[in-house]
């Protein structure tokens, strides 16, 4: 499989992504694989699913966190295991619940006659720091369990791992948390610890605990792929990451612990990533940025096509876009010559946003840039 | 192990151990041994001095002292039962010190309630607290089996001669029958109902010389009394554990000690492949074949873990000898690979020092334990610098930063090269 950026299913824009998918394959970043959830009616998701799969490389995302967020009528009435209730509380209880949707993912509902996922994935529950450490390994033991049922099958089998912000911020959760990937057994972990930030992440504590907690996959030889985690994502490729996914949806880009109430929009209005910051800006402030001294336009595809006028698909694909090239970058490097890109990159944007304006500076808000380079 | 009152120098040049820097394998870069493998350059050429050879034989489970045990109602009633005398706990001790290794460590303090945990009967209920007590085992106790009747139940042997005192778990002794030697270990104490079955499981996967070899086994070895008791036979591993070499001042040189560190390495490296977490590594578990630092034998496997099955195992939940334990081990988290390197950094240090690295002479935990053992394990100048690695890369708090046996085994050779 290749490893580095993937596209990411949501609710909105689906129709889209294989063919968006397809013209990337063109450009010097490849054909990113797929990542599909269970977020639309099979009507709508199997189709979508063969149709990816028949191109390249796609897997479903179980999303087995959703079990406990307010269940939605499509995945009451399609998705059933996730919205159980009551929710499961032991290892056997979890593995029967694994089981359920890893047969989902290997049904021929949702292939069809078509090649199946690319890997299949057992789903993980949303482990809070404050459960303690029970269900954690209840959740490990019971995927190795149901992993041990598909020994023979041809697909391997990764392990999700979905976790609380606490469990990167705090010991002993985070030593225990690396000490039981790197004991997992896994060819892969697909990987979420929630956060409270809109991106870009600035949480130091969250930030050194996810470098832990990658360095941990890497040193036990298991690649770690973080779902929905956007520019984040890339930045964990540096610490070791296998891949990140990232798609047309705003909320596809950094995921965020559920409930929390908004004080601002999921994303600024207009949104237009900046290359030159690896930050979304508004338009408006974008247009400003162009007639900032060293600024460089922006000569992919998308922009390319969209010229001065905003068009909402064309900044989400221009945003993909540079995702799937800077990954594509990535790939293949060892961690050191990761660091030596990425670092490079940041070194790059913070020249650039201390070149701009007191008043500029203010409003793109990229004292993020600093944070991720001490981390580097 | 040559018998030898004198003392040896092993002098290492720059020279002879030049370039092993432009080599590094994956492992090395791993735990970035630059500054260690610059450091190799140094001639160390101090003596060590040797102490006299030990030819005590194997005597399984002899030091069983300051051993953490999951605190089981059930055992504390069969201990009373069968009126054996000699064991004397130190719990309050234990327990304050557990209280404190929490506060400091941020580890679970106690158990969310019952429907968090759904300890079994035999277990009680286990806290971080209260599921542990230290207990003292060098006491005398009475044998449970007399060496007739041993004979006349497994026998006909020439000489059944009781090994060392009993204590922990077990009662010991020499089979002999013309030149075939076994030894046997009588299982007289369980804390854990499965422990007999997690070893004997454990041992048969196992065909190495650095694990003992267990012959046969049974459940049904009776006393006078009528009680019956489980056993082991296994091969006798003449040459005294690593506990009596150190206890008699005995102290390898750097070759030996670097045979010894790679012996245990690679014995690790076996139990590992076979999915097995040994989790009680420590002096007494390793036995010098022919007294020999050379060729070490991991043995008594009665704590050791098997990580392709469903965990019996209910979490907080800390067995294992608390100055050997690694920090998860003591946090009563889950014992992975890695911690028993933890055990066998520590044991290294033990072995070349003469002393263990954090220990002061205490019998319980202290209350700065983990202050001690956060700031990695000091190893003499006089050694070579490979040990320092080793031991830096091992003694680390975090079990996912230290290597896997076949990383350490791979950093050792890299590190530190045989002369």
């Amino acid at each position: 499989m290749r490893p580095g950026f993937w596209l990411q299913h949501g609710n909105r824009n689906a129709d889209d992504l294989v063919a968006y998918s397809d013209s990337l394959a063109g450009e010097s970043g490849g054909r990113p694989g797929i990542v599909l959830a269970p977020v639309n009616a099979p009507s709508r998701l199997n189709p979508l699913f063969k149709l990816a799969r028949s191109k390249g490389d796609a897997f479903l995302d179980p999303i087995g966190h959703c079990i406990d967020r307010d269940p939605t009528k499509t995945k009451e009435k399609h998705f059933p295991w996730l919205t159980k209730d009551p929710r499961p509380d032991s290892r056997e209880a979890w593995e029967g619940w694994m089981k359920e949707s890893v047969d989902h993912q290997r049904s021929a509902n949702l292939r069809d006659t078509g090649l199946g996922p690319s890997i299949l994935v057992t789903p993980s529950p949303m482990i809070t720091a404050a459960s303690g450490q029970d269900e954690l390994y209840a959740v490990l033991d019971a995927a190795a369990e149901v992993r041990a049922n598909y020994d023979n099958n041809a697909t391997p089998v990764w392990l999700a791992l979905a976790v609380d912000r606490q469990h990167l911020r705090e010991e002993p959760h985070r030593t225990r948390l690396g000490n039981a990937i790197v004991s997992a057994g896994v060819e892969g972990l697909v990987f979420r610890a929630f956060h409270t930030e809109l991106p870009p992440v600035t949480d130091r504590r969250y930030l050194e605990g996810l470098r832990e907690v990658t360095y941990a996959a890497y040193a036990g030889a298991v690649d770690l792929m973080l779902p929905h985690a956007g520019w984040l994502g890339w930045l964990a490729m540096t610490w070791g990451a296998w891949g990140f996914s990232g798609g047309l949806a705003g909320g596809s880009w950094g995921d965020r612990e559920h409930g929390l109430p908004m004080t601002s929009p999921d994303e600024p209005s207009n949104p237009y990533f900046e290359p030159q910051l690896l930050k979304t800006v508004k338009w408006r402030v974008h247009e400003e940025l162009s007639t900032a001294e060293d600024y460089e336009a922006c000569t992919c595809p998308e922009c390319t096509a969209m010229g001065e006028t905003y068009d909402s698909d064309a900044a989400k694909r221009h945003q993909i876009w540079w995702a799937n090239e800077e990954a594509t970058r990535l790939v293949g490097l060892d961690r050191d010559g990761r660091a030596t890109v990425v670092g490079g990159r940041l070194d790059a944007a913070i020249d650039f946003r201390d070149s701009l304006s007191a008043g500029l500076q203010g409003r793109i808000q990229a004292s993020f840039l600093d944070i991720w380079r001490d981390l580097i | 192990m040559g018998d030898s009152s004198g003392f040896t120098s092993d002098r290492r040049t720059a020279g002879r151990l030049g370039g092993c820097g432009s080599s590094l394998n994956r492992a090395q870069r791993r735990f970035r041994l630059g500054a260690g493998l610059r450091g190799l350059g140094c001639p160390t050429g101090l003596s060590q001095r040797q102490g006299r050879a030990l030819r005590a034989p194997y005597q399984p489970n002899r030091h069983h002292d300051l051993m953490l045990v999951p605190l089981s109602k059930g055992w504390r009633r069969s201990s009373a039962a069968r009126g054996t005398p000699g064991y004397a706990s130190t719990t309050s001790g234990w327990r304050s010190a557990a209280q404190r290794w929490s506060r400091e460590t941020g580890a679970e303090p106690s158990r969310t309630g019952p429907s968090a945990c759904p300890a079994p009967a035999s277990f009680g209920q286990p806290s971080w607290s209260e599921g542990l007590r230290v207990v003292e085992a060098r006491i005398a106790m009475p044998r449970v089996m007399r060496d007739t009747e041993i004979a006349d139940q497994l026998g006909p042997f020439d000489a059944v001669t009781p090994i060392g005192q009993p204590g922990g778990s077990g009662e010991c002794w020499r089979l002999e029958k013309g030149s075939n030697v076994e030894a046997l270990k009588i299982i007289v104490k369980e804390p854990e109902p499965e422990r007999f079955e997690r070893e004997v499981t454990a041992l048969e996967r196992v065909e190495s010389p650095l694990v003992v070899d267990v012959h046969r086994h049974g459940e049904d070895l009776v006393a006078s009394d009528g009680t019956s008791y489980r056993y082991l036979v296994s091969e006798f591993i003449d040459g005294g554990d690593v506990r009596s070499h150190i206890d008699s001042g005995a102290v390898p040189d750097d070759h030996q000690l670097r045979e010894f560190i790679r012996g245990v390495t690679s014995g690790l490296e076996v139990l590992h492949a076979s999915q097995i977490v040994h989790r009680d590594i420590k002096p007494e578990n390793i036995v010098l074949r022919g007294g020999d630092w050379a060729t070490p034998v991991i043995i008594d496997l009665g704590l050791s873990r098997l990580l392709d099955q469903t965990s019996m195992t209910i979490y907080p939940w800390a067995a294992g000898t608390w100055p050997y334990m690694a920090p998860e081990q003591l946090r009563g988290e889950r014992a992975i690979n890695q911690t028993d390197l933890w055990a066998l950094g520590v044991v290294a240090v033990e072995v070349a020092n003469g002393a263990h690295p954090f220990l002061q002479g205490e019998k319980t935990l202290p209350a700065d334990w983990a202050q001690r053992i956060s700031g990695g394990a000091a190893v003499p100048g006089s050694r070579p610098a490979g040990l320092r690695d080793f031991v830096n890369a091992t003694v680390q708090v975090a079990a996912y930063r230290r290597p896997s046996a076949p990383d350490a085994r791979q950093l050792l050779d890299a590190a530190w090269p045989s002369s």
